[in-house]
């Protein structure tokens, strides 16, 4: 195609996606966006399934007007749940977590919203104009790019582990450690065997990164709001200073060049295919740990650490959607369903894509920039009523978050209460992980890059039939990278302990021996049975846990020896042993968060009788009026408006399959018939 | 002790809930007014199934009385176990959660793990597919093909497969256990597209993809820019003739039978070709319409024709042409059943053939020496 073909093309495109009605069915598109994205457990892939059947007889320009504006701004909203809550609006999100968070408790949450939102706009048409103008690089970027090379990659992601371990690499490396083995639950890569499964269907595939993540992440926070009594905001709103918009606004300038980097970062992932959103932000936040001169902040509200992982997660949309057009080949799970909606329309992805269909790829890309521009001028409107929930009581957030996290994690879990009980087991895990000092990112991490580094590991070395891949130009220059990490991350540890930066708060940086040392027994525990059992299976099955196991085990050894060291200082400073289980109690806030997760296991047993449109509206009225000691009419409206919401948008919207109660029967018989069933089960 | 009032309010709730236990079951009538039908897909939101559930779906309710709404779910995971297993043994009675997917015949026979039904005990609504699976190879393979008859003389390249135990991995296969071309097997891809970018990185240099995938990913790009060739097409076997079935629509792309009988010049034997018949003649049919095994059987009749009446819906088979260019092969309630009973017939060579590919047996050795 001549130039002028191509600026036709591009003009076209952009007059159709301007044009009556793509333009309201973009904009339908970005507003349900950007709700799915700011609540917890939804995103943009279960929006797009969602709309996907509407889009079945439209054109296709405005089908992409719908799914791609709804798919595209999911990431710019998920930054609202990230900085207010601490747990990620979507999986894109995770790391803004780790500085948005503390910055909303400095009272600078709309700071955060400020810096985020523009940089999402930046990376959302950064990508958009990679994608316009690289198409020619894509042929050779995914030629090259062979399963020795995404493993190699993956191990790079794994690396960045050495910047978000906080205050112990030791701990770190064994958290990143367990991620990796948790990931070989379900099915082997290779053959038909599953492993750790324990006969459960929920199991069968391996657990699902969204009840973790909710879990690790969101209870601990829900937990420390409920047990501490505390607002998200722990300065009052006067104390709050320099925490406006405008600010966060001009963090986004001044920090232009982190912006771009990370903006490149994440199309460039995005053109890979296989390694997806998940990992995004994470190799973003590492990078700007690593190439920031001053790491000290990081972890406790740095500005820098809300910026790189947002102008990243909006940029991959732009360049996971090169190869979904141009051959079929999705870069993540969403583009799988953009994909299907290409199919269904009746256009084939392929070199028609780049020719006769140019005007339509064209148009897509444009509904990514302007999408992105809407979003942020429209979160940028909300974002200060939206700050301002920082500063109401934390017991009032509490019990509709957790109608949010549960949910979420049920939808992405699937159809038993498995999902709960994950999302519960590593709300436990993130609790004490927390107070322990062993940073939760590399867990995630692990359990992100785990099935990748694995399946492509053996698919490169079955593949070639030996480990001659190891050999390949850009395996070995991924190498340098992994290990000029590696050296960065060691010399960024050795000067914060020079600077004796590493107790104060942040990400990894609690602890607490006494609860740190039978924790750090529990991990070696778990480490010593998944060897034990791992050892019984054939090479191709326990290859990989037994390589993540052996290590991981010493690396719980050496945990344990820095814990009871800490633990014997500890005694020789406390009068007696009593007075030291009592401060780390204390400190832990042991029995208000055994009472808090007692709560939540009674939910789930209720659940079982009488589902969760009944068990989830019980825990919130109890806890308003028991914990929260609210009024009864306050508590009532409160649980009744949750109960709306439960039924109307999980059900009647979404059509979320609802668990099954054991009482299901009885309550069906016993419901009179005027009032449908859909109420209650 | 309890006081008089607690006492009276403890019986009033142990009453309640007596009576609640004790209720007799509502009668389930077969009108579906103001009711929702889920049809469950075990597998991924984008992919080719998906579309298909969602292309049938799409005429279903008016064919249903009460004219329910009808929507696709999809519950992912264990190669579609995880989905089946929930509609065996947790799904709704009432005929308001169908499956629409492939029952995993063959790892049944295998005795694979993570299956937890039995075919023949759902409420079977009937099947569809026999849609062709195509096998693709790069038009470089060993040094260039210039003709499909080319090939047979090739050997040491890769093929890549799916999952362990999975459709497309198999098919990929057996026809070249069949013809006894030596080739290297790599299985893990996950999905079609990473097989496919697999196969234009050169990391593999052969695959198998179904009807939908064909049409899909490779007609309009690899195989338009010469890049790879379709180098024949399995169609399936009807069960009341036992031979092949001649599906059309992929023009130019010979029949897997025909194609030995050129390279080879005779017919085809031995234990891949058991396995091969007996695929084609229970795998093949990939969109099975089962219910949980306790549905009534008023509600089972009244869908099953219902199935049977959408699936001679012209609009439901133009939504079918359009995506896959043939109509599927469709077989109703009864004879579905049928199938679902008697497929455990599967020929010994077939299923030494099958332990071998799978790798089960050696990866299970270890466990059963202790």
């Amino acid at each position: 195609m001549s130039g002028a073909e191509v600026f036709d093309a591009l003009l076209t495109g952009l007059t159709s996606v301007l044009a009556w009605p793509a333009i309201g069915f973009m904009v339908l598109g970005v507003t349900i966006g950007m709700w799915m994205g700011a609540v917890p457990g939804l995103g943009g892939v279960l929006g797009m399934i969602l709309l996907l059947p509407f889009t079945f007889d439209m054109e296709p320009v405005n089908a992409f007007a719908l799914l791609l504006g709804l798919f595209a701004v999911t990431s710019t909203s998920d930054t609202i749940a990230s900085v207010m809550l601490g747990i990620p609006g979507t999986a894109a999100s995770q790391a803004t977590i780790l500085d948005g968070y503390p910055l909303a408790q400095k009272g600078q949450a709309a700071r955060a919203f400020g810096a985020a939102f523009t940089v999402s706009a930046f990376g959302g048409v950064f990508g958009a104009a990679v994608l316009a103008i690289s198409l020619p690089l894509i042929t050779p970027i995914i030629t090259a790019f062979k399963s020795g090379e995404i493993f190699m990659l993956a191990i790079l992601g794994l690396a960045m582990v050495g910047s978000l371990s906080g205050g112990s690499i030791t701990k770190g490396v064994a958290a990143a450690l367990l991620g990796l083995l948790i990931s070989t639950i379900g099915s082997a890569q290779t053959v038909a065997i599953y492993r750790y499964t324990f006969d459960q269907d929920y199991l069968l595939d391996g657990l699902p990164i969204v009840p973790v993540v909710l879990g690790l992440f969101a209870i601990p926070e829900l937990m420390e709001l409920a047990t501490r009594n505390v607002n998200i905001s722990r300065v009052s709103k006067e104390q709050a200073e320099g925490g406006g918009m405008l600010d966060g606004i001009r963090d986004a300038f001044r920090h232009w060049w982190l912006a771009t980097r990370c903006a490149t970062i994440g199309t460039y992932i995005g053109i890979l295919p296989g390694l997806g959103a998940a990992i995004v932000d994470w190799v973003a936040y590492g990078h700007a740990v690593q190439s920031a001169k001053d790491k000290s902040k990081f972890g406790k509200g740095d500005i820098r650490g809300v910026i790189a992982p947002e102008a990243a997660n909006n940029a991959i949309k732009g360049g996971a959607l090169i190869p979904t057009i141009a051959f079929g080949i999705p870069g993540s799970l969403g583009m799988a369903i953009l994909l299907g909606a290409l199919l269904l329309v009746g256009l084939l992805p392929g070199p028609d894509m780049l020719t006769t269909d140019l005007p339509i790829t064209f148009a897509m890309v444009w509904t990514i920039v302007i999408a992105n521009i809407l979003a942020a001028i429209a979160l940028m409107f909300l974002a200060k009523y939206v700050a301002k929930v920082a500063f109401i009581s934390g017991h009032l957030i509490v019990p509709g978050v957790i109608l949010f996290i549960f949910m979420g994690a049920w939808l992405a879990g699937g159809t038993s209460l498995g999902a709960w009980i994950t999302c519960l087991v590593f709300g436990i895990l993130g609790y004490l992980m927390k107070v322990t000092g062993w940073a939760r990112p590399p867990l995630v991490l692990g359990l992100i890059l785990g099935g990748i580094s694995e399946n492509r590991f053996q698919l490169a070395t079955l593949a070639e039939g030996s480990y001659a891949w190891l050999s390949r130009p850009i395996v070995l220059v991924i190498v340098c990278l992994i290990v000029l990490t590696i050296f960065l991350a060691a010399r960024g540890i050795v000067k914060n302990r020079q600077t004796k930066d590493t107790q104060e708060a942040g990400e990894g940086r609690g602890f607490n021996p006494v609860v740190s040392l039978p924790f750090s027994i529990i991990v070696l525990c778990v480490f010593v049975g998944s060897v034990y059992i791992a050892a019984d299976w054939d090479i191709r099955v326990s290859q990989f846990p037994l390589a993540v196991g052996v290590p991981g085990a010493l690396l719980a050894l050496l945990a344990i020896y820095i814990d009871g060291k800490a633990l014997s200082r500890a005694r020789i400073n406390a009068s007696d042993r009593l007075s030291v289980l009592k401060e780390a109690s204390q400190q832990a806030v042991l029995p208000k968060s055994m009472k808090f997760i007692s709560a939540i296991i009674g939910m789930i047993l209720v659940t079982l009788f009488v589902g969760q449109k009944i068990a989830v509206p019980l825990f919130i009225f109890l806890y308003l009026m028991l914990w929260a000691k609210r009024s009864v009419s306050v508590s009532f409206l409160y649980t009744s408006l949750a109960w709306f919401f439960l039924v109307l948008f999980y059900d009647r919207i979404i059509h979320m399959q609802f668990h099954q109660p054991y009482l299901a029967s009885a309550i069906e018989a016993i419901l009179p018939d005027f009032i449908p069933i859909w109420i209650l089960l | 002790m309890f006081s008089s009032s607690l006492k009276f309010l403890l019986l009033l709730a142990g009453g309640a809930c007596l009576a609640m236990l004790s209720a007799p079951h509502a009668a389930t009538a077969a009108n579906f007014a103001g009711k929702t039908i889920e049809v469950i897909v075990p597998s991924g939101a984008g992919g080719g199934l998906t579309r298909n559930a969602r292309r049938f779906t799409k005429n279903f309710s008016k064919y249903i009385p009460g004219n329910p709404n009808v929507i696709v779910k999809n519950i992912v995971g264990g190669g579609g176990q995880k989905g089946i297993n929930y509609v065996y043994k947790k799904g709704k009675k009432d005929g308001t959660q169908i499956l629409f997917g492939p029952l995993n015949l063959i790892g049944i026979n295998m005795g694979l793990p993570g299956i937890r039904y039995e075919p023949a005990k759902f409420k079977i609504l009937g099947t569809g597919g026999g849609f062709p699976f195509i096998t693709i190879v790069r038009s470089d393979i060993g040094g260039g093909i210039k003709k499909r008859e080319d090939f047979a003389s090739k050997s040491g390249f890769v093929t890549g497969g799916r999952i362990p135990g999975g459709n497309l991995g198999l098919f990929s296969r057996m026809p070249f256990s069949v013809l006894g071309i030596e080739n290297r097997f790599v299985i893990g891809y996950k999905n079609q597209p990473k097989l496919k970018a697999a196969l234009i990185q050169n990391e593999i240099q052969a695959l198998s993809t179904g009807n939908p995938g064909y049409w899909a990913f490779y007609v309009n790009d690899l195989i338009k820019k010469g890049q790879a060739i379709a180098l024949f097409q399995h169609p399936s076997i009807d069960g009341k003739t036992g031979k092949f079935r001649k599906p059309t629509h992929v023009k130019g792309v010979p029949y897997f039978i025909d194609y030995y009988r050129k390279v080879k010049g005779g017919e085809p034997s031995g234990d891949a070709w058991e396995a091969m018949k007996w695929f084609s003649s229970y795998m093949i049919y990939t969109m099975w319409m089962v219910m949980h095994p306790d549905t009534p059987d008023n509600i089972t009749s009244v869908l099953r024709k219902a199935f049977t009446d959408n699936w001679n819906d012209p609009a439901t088979q133009a939504s079918f042409m359009k995506g896959n260019k043939m109509a599927p092969i469709i077989v109703n309630g009864p004879e579905a059943q049928k199938l679902a009973s008697n497929f455990n017939n599967m020929p010994a060579e077939a299923k030494n053939y099958f332990a071998k590919e799978f790798g089960i047996a050696r990866a299970s050795k270890k466990k059963k020496k202790k």
